[in-house]
């Protein structure tokens, strides 16, 4: 409080100048710049999409060539490993050409003909000989099948004949060469 | 007179679920992509009826693929023995391959891929380079029932 004597008059609270203090706190945001990022994911996504192919699932059949059986149609060459054992007759399944897309199959010296290649296999089961899954047959497990088509024969149906036969539980399945 | 400050409105784009989307994408893609599949032909497998098709883990084998001109003629385009292109034609090419690959393991399998609409007589004379070359086992390649 000051002396009214003096001359000086007192000055209010409210109008004393205060320090201001300029020096403001400045909060950073980290940024993070996915620019180049996405532009590198769309890359390799378009790569990606433009390599994948959507095909089926592919296996195989498996099978042994048969030995002794004329499926290169060459005979003037002497088997190199000559055997005493009496050759086996091979069981002929012949699939000949109905039109440019269906076949129809036989089996050579059988009077029986399948009607489609799931019969074909239960003819093949029938003729086998395999007591351990009481099969009483002519023919055993091992006996060459030789697969004989027509030349316009499609591939889907020597397939089949194929599948057929190793279904049916023959180990050696070939094919014949062009008459 | 004091200056009035515009506040001018700043777009913002929010990505996150973009990226989210992307990457799932991507990831996809490259557990779906199979490129040593891609190196070999396309062909249209056989299907049989109750197929056993089944997929192999055995290392010691060949591939020879067969593609097709087109459906109605059934000829073969191109022979692809172990990723080289050889011609429809050139038999002795494929039996020199064959023969060194039989030197090396005699246990070698020969995966035969062929579209199905190929002519068996288009088929034959690779089936009788396999018999020359002594080629012990034979896969034929088949859609698989999964």
């Amino acid at each position: 409080m000051l002396d009214p004597a003096s001359g000086l008059q007192p000055v209010a609270e409210e109008q004393t100048p205060r320090k201001v203090n300029r020096k403001s706190h400045v909060i950073r945001i980290p940024t993070l710049n996915v620019t180049s990022f996405l532009a590198m994911s769309w890359g390799l996504l378009t790569f990606l999409m433009l390599n994948a192919s959507f095909s089926g699932p592919e296996g195989v059949i498996s099978a042994n060539v048969p030995k002794g059986i004329v499926s290169s149609g060459t005979t003037d060459k002497p088997d190199p490993n000559p055997t005493t054992e009496i050759p086996k007759v091979p069981i002929i399944i012949m699939v000949t050409q109905v039109d440019a897309v269906t076949a129809r199959v036989s089996v050579s010296g059988l009077s029986e003909a399948p009607r489609s290649f799931k019969e074909l296999t239960v003819l093949l089961m029938k003729i086998q000989k395999n007591p351990e899954k009481g099969r009483n047959g002519v023919y055993t497990p091992d006996n060459p099948i030789v697969i004989q088509p027509e030349a316009g024969v499609r591939w889907q149906h020597v397939v089949n004949a194929f599948n057929a036969a190793v279904k049916a539980q023959y180990t050696s399945v070939g094919f014949a060469a062009l008459q | 007179m004091a200056k009035k400050k515009i506040d001018v409105p700043r777009p913002e784009l929010n990505v996150t679920s973009m990226m989210d989307l992307v990457l799932n994408l991507m990831t996809f893609f490259v557990l779906v992509s199979n490129f040593a599949a891609a190196s070999m032909p396309l062909i249209e497998a056989p299907k049989p009826e109750d197929s056993l098709a089944r997929q192999t883990d055995s290392q010691d084998r060949i591939v020879i693929s067969l593609e097709v001109t087109d459906k109605d003629s059934g000829l073969a385009k191109r022979i692809v023995a172990g990723g080289r292109d050889i011609g429809p034609q050139d038999g002795k090419q494929l039996l020199d391959f064959l023969l060194r690959e039989v030197k090396v393991s005699e246990k070698v399998e020969v995966d035969l891929r062929v579209d199905k609409n190929v002519r068996y007589d288009q088929v034959q004379p690779v089936l009788a380079i396999m018999a020359e070359a002594n080629v012990k086992r034979m896969n034929l390649v088949a859609a698989r029932e999964d």
